[in-house]
């Protein structure tokens, strides 16, 4: 039986498709930072990661999903789900592995076990929960008639018969030496209880129960020798067993095994985003801009930083951008290393998710759903002769500008560095109202101040440093330079010192 | 079998824990090693002094223990020998590679000697327990003759000396995942002559050898079985040291206390058992206060000083370099630490509230790396005592925001201690900078305490600190006095 696509509003998937190339992917990082949010990649989701579409309807079914899955409700229902599933799929592993009739039968039927738990689980949280996305409505829809059928009726009745007989096994083992005897159970002391009861007034408490073996653990020959006795001792028991296994196969619904997968698009990117975001920062579903709305961000961050960084590192700076009325065009000056082309990365990285429906890094956002990325950053080991360089990197504006459309998106960084100021100046200006004209949104990081003054289109934006000490970066961009200067009381207040500061910190820890 | 020597066994824990720099700030690592060469003894005083309970009635339980101890030093000392003993039972470390067999053996032979220690320190006590008064010890004799009495002692003996799974292993168990052996049961060591197989049920079977012992299943199951007795016979080592362990580090703290008292009136130094107070009003009064670590390393006579700062809740003591200031601060932090701990403090007399831990906010000896500069490290300093402070709490400041200049340094100060102030936490601040001092004193809060020391009427140093207004002259009267051979006159103030 064939079920709805949670990441798919209609049956086919949409032709319109974000273009980016591989060298826009590699300035991004995005890479790195699929590779991330995937891992070893167990659901194979690479596909559907790097396929941003440049449609809207799309885009909003998975916005919904997400939003839905932002109820940690909905969210631990369907994690929960997914790891009871990922368990079955172990254990059906472990039933092929071995040979022993009754051991493959336990496999089957442990397997079976967790995944009508899993489902009949799954159904009873969604019945309950208040889901407003389309995809998970229809899914629930789905589900419930799914466990109401007689098929999965039968085969949770078998799993509990079974079930029971075996929880009934108990027998009695002695081993002397290498000769082995096996017996119905007696009921006899546990003698390890007795000895701690002993020594209970020093506190010793009751014994450790001793450490399960790991589940997966191969069996060996003496095991198969003891269950052949057990089942001897038992034969009601290990008939019933014999029986469910020959009777249920295969008892995986495909419905079922899809949304599995496709869920987990959502579920991965969560797990990165609840990683990415940590305490200070934070993601969102961004709003799509159209028309009027300005594009904007708060505290946005670059997500490829998180993902090369160590835990002692520093936190990573957030940043604020925003373009209304005419303005297209994001010019970032400011000190080396400053944080421009994380800032500039960043960027990319919002258009980039928002064309997967996925949340942003960012606090708030409204993004345009771009047809195309286009991105020119200079790259250190393309340094051959300066004419040469100049000539080439105009070449790819000139293609960048004849592609381009309204909708598109184009990173500069550090764009013309290679010829002389007024030069650059004068190329630059005359590019970036190229760009302008076109209507496109850009963000120029650039070492010339005068492209940031080139009139209502472009909006400066400085890479900041410390008021307190000129010579330390603070990676903040901010739209205009920030004032300030070297004082004992602010740097006291910055160290939570000041007067309503103090009183506040003692107060909390009462 | 709790020992409660240090705290009543019926009474919530209230202890507190004191600045990351305390401890060196007071400089009572010299104490400690006053205390004596144990190491043990050592490390009791220091614990003790580093989680200072804020219960008077605490404070009170282990003064009288500590005077059942002075009377009785001889039988504390015994007890302290068998406890010791105890605690160096040799235990042989056991890792994973270790089969259970062979860790129940290395297991039950140091059990076996802890139950002779606890044979002694029930005769210790059967001879001598009646002589103790004090709570601590009379709960302990009680302990000691109503949980280790014959019949049980015996009786551990017996189990230990059967317990030998050379005949065999009996356990039952339960069906695990694919089927295999779970829920493992032991059962009592199979004695020879009960051991018998059916052979007629045909369910007894023999495994084939297996060379490597590593990869024996047989051997592996009798681990498993084995393996629950065996932890917890390590456990009753562990739980029954334990014991000794508490023991001997209580003991050990008054031991500790005992020898400093006796080496405080060798040298003709006064002791006494301060008065605490429960927290919440400020009642701190003492008389010949001195300090530990000057009294136990100099030569000459030390100085005690007398302060009544009942009601007060900033202490602000300035005064000429070389002074005695930050000597004072460190008598008067260690002195409250001592009490705290329950111990006697150097001074004729000591009473004090009990305080939230005790916090430390001195100049750095030195200047810690030039990119950060020393106004921010004295700050970021300031900010983690922040972190930790709660009200109540008793914060030493010594010369702090020395590094910046003065008019900065009293912009900085006067807000962070007013608002320390207002949550409640008691300050002693030593300070040259007259600026801020003289601004404190000029508001006239009626619960700040204002100290200077006195010099004799030649200008040499009394080290005595009276409560006097904060005088301008300390840092460049000193110069002056250097150079003229005389202190500068005092136009202004009279």
């Amino acid at each position: 039986m064939s079920g709805p696509s949670v990441l798919w509003p209609d049956t086919a998937v949409p032709a319109d498709q974000l273009i980016i190339d591989a060298a826009a992917m590699v300035d991004l990082e995005i890479e790195p930072i699929l590779t991330a949010i995937l891992g070893a990649d167990e659901y194979r989701l690479r596909c559907w990661f790097a396929t941003p579409v440049r449609h809207a309807a799309t885009v909003r079914y998975r916005q919904e999903v997400f939003a839905d899955l932002g109820d940690d409700a909905v969210r631990k229902a369907c994690d929960t789900f997914a790891r009871g599933m990922r368990t079955m799929r172990r254990r059906i592993d472990a039933r092929d592995r071995v040979q022993h009739e009754h051991q493959r039968s336990w496999w089957q039927l442990s397997a079976a076990t967790e995944y009508v738990d899993a489902v009949r689980r799954f159904a009873e949280a969604l019945a309950v929960l208040p889901l407003t996305s389309r995809a998970l409505n229809q899914w629930r829809e789905f589900l419930a008639g799914y466990i109401d059928a007689s098929g999965f009726a039968d085969l949770t009745a078998a799993v509990r018969r079974t079930q029971q007989a075996l929880s009934g096994v108990r027998y009695s083992l002695r081993i002397v030496d290498r000769t082995l005897e096996v017996g119905p159970a007696e009921t006899i002391p546990d003698y390890s209880v007795t000895i701690a009861n002993l020594f209970a007034r020093f506190g010793v408490g009751a014994p450790r129960p001793p450490r399960p073996r790991s589940e997966w653990d191969d069996i060996n020959h003496m095991e198969e020798q003891i269950l052949d006795h057990v089942a001897m001792v038992h034969p009601r028991a290990f008939q019933q067993l014999t029986e469910f296994a020959r009777a249920h196969e295969h008892f995986v619904d495909e419905a079922v095994a899809e949304f599995d997968r496709e869920i987990q698009f959502y579920l991965t990117y969560l797990d990165f985003v609840a990683h990415a975001s940590g305490t200070t920062r934070a993601m969102c579903l961004p709003q799509l801009a159209s028309g009027d709305t300005p594009v904007h961000a708060e505290d946005a961050f670059d997500l490829a930083l998180l993902t090369r960084r160590r835990p002692t590192d520093t936190e990573v700076v957030c940043n604020d951008l925003r373009l209304s009325g005419p303005e297209r065009v994001l010019v970032v000056t400011g000190p080396n290393q400053g944080g421009k082309t994380t800032f500039a990365r960043a960027f990319g990285q919002l258009v980039y998710f928002t064309a997967l429906g996925c949340p942003v890094p960012a606090r708030h956002a409204c993004l345009p759903l771009a047809d195309r990325v286009f991105t020119h950053f200079e790259r250190a080991e393309q340094a051959t002769d300066p004419d040469g360089r100049l000539g080439e990197e105009l070449l790819r504006i000139r293609e960048t500008l004849a592609a381009a459309t309204a909708d598109s998106v184009i990173i500069l960084n550090e764009s013309l560095s290679s010829t002389s100021s007024a030069d650059a100046v004068r190329i630059g200006r005359d590019v970036l109202a190229q760009i302008v004209a076109r209507g496109a949104i850009a963000v120029w990081v650039s070492f010339l101040d005068e492209l940031a003054r080139t009139g209502p289109a472009a909006v400066s934006m400085v890479a900041a440093t410390d008021p307190d000490d000129p010579a330390r970066r603070t990676f903040r961009i901010e739209r205009r330079p920030a004032d300030g200067n070297a004082h004992a009381v602010v740097l006291a207040e910055r160290f939570g010192l000041s007067y309503d500061l103090v009183t506040a910190r003692i107060a909390a820890c009462e | 079998m709790r020992v409660s020597l240090l705290h009543p066994p019926d009474r919530p824990e209230r202890s507190t824990s004191n600045g990351d720099n305390t401890f060196d700030d007071l400089g009572l690592a010299t104490l400690c090693e006053a205390a004596a060469a144990d190491p043990f003894v050592r490390g009791a005083i220091r614990a003790a002094l580093m989680a200072p309970t804020t219960d008077p009635e605490v404070i009170r339980y282990r003064h009288a223990v500590l005077a059942d101890c002075r009377a009785h030093p001889a039988v504390v000392r015994e007890l302290y020998r068998i406890a010791a003993l105890a605690t160096e039972v040799k235990r042989r470390k056991v890792g994973p590679a270790h089969r259970a067999g062979g860790r129940l053996l290395l297991a039950l032979e140091p059990l076996t000697e802890l139950i002779s220690c606890l044979r002694q320190l029930r005769a210790v006590c059967d001879s001598d327990g009646h002589h103790f008064r004090a709570p601590g010890f009379t709960a302990l004799m009680r302990v000691v003759a109503t949980d280790l009495d014959d019949g049980y002692l015996d009786d551990l003996e017996a189990q230990l000396a059967a317990m030998d799974f050379d005949y065999g292993v009996h356990l039952s168990a339960g069906l695990g995942a694919g089927n295999t052996v779970s829920d493992i049961v032991l059962h009592a060591p199979l004695r020879r002559r009960r051991f018998g197989f059916d052979r007629r049920t045909g369910r007894a079977f023999r495994v084939t050898d297996e060379p490597d012992p590593e990869f024996d299943p047989v051997a592996r199951l009798r681990d498993r079985a084995v393996s629950v007795i065996a932890d917890v016979v390590q456990d009753a080592a562990d739980h029954v040291q334990d014991f000794f362990r508490h023991l001997r580090g209580e003991l050990a703290f008054y031991l500790g206390c005992l020898a400093l008292q006796d080496r405080f009136r060798a040298a003709g130094l006064p002791v006494c058992l301060p008065t605490p107070h429960p927290a919440g009003t400020p009642r701190l009064r003492c008389t010949g206060l001195r300090d530990v670590t000057l009294a136990l390393t100099s030569q000459m006579p030390v100085i005690g000083n007398d302060i009544d700062a009942v009601g007060r809740t900033l202490i602000v003591v300035t005064g000429a370099n070389s002074g005695g200031k930050s000597t004072l601060l460190r008598s008067l932090g260690a002195a409250q630490l001592m009490m705290q701990a329950g111990m006697p403090v150097l001074a004729d007399s000591f009473e004090a509230d009990v305080r939230a831990g005790v916090f430390t906010h001195f100049v750095a000896e030195e200047d810690r790396g030039l990119s950060h500069g020393k106004l921010v490290d004295e700050l970021s300093r300031m900010s983690r005592i922040v972190d930790r402070l709660t009200p109540n709490s008793l914060l030493l400041c010594n010369e702090s925001f020395s590094s910046t200049s003065e008019s900065d340094a009293t912009r900085i100060a006067v807000p962070i201690l007013s608002a320390l102030l207002s949550t409640g936490i008691a300050i002693v601040f030593v300070t040259h900078l007259y600026e801020f001092a003289h601004q404190r004193h000029r508001s006239a809060h009626p619960t700040d305490l204002f100290l200077r020391a006195r010099p004799h009427p030649d200008g040499t140093r009394t080290f005595h600190f009276t409560p006097a207004p904060p005088d301008p002259t300390s840092h460049a009267a000193d110069v002056f006095h250097q150079i003229f051979g005389r202190p500068p006159r005092d136009w202004g103030s009279r």
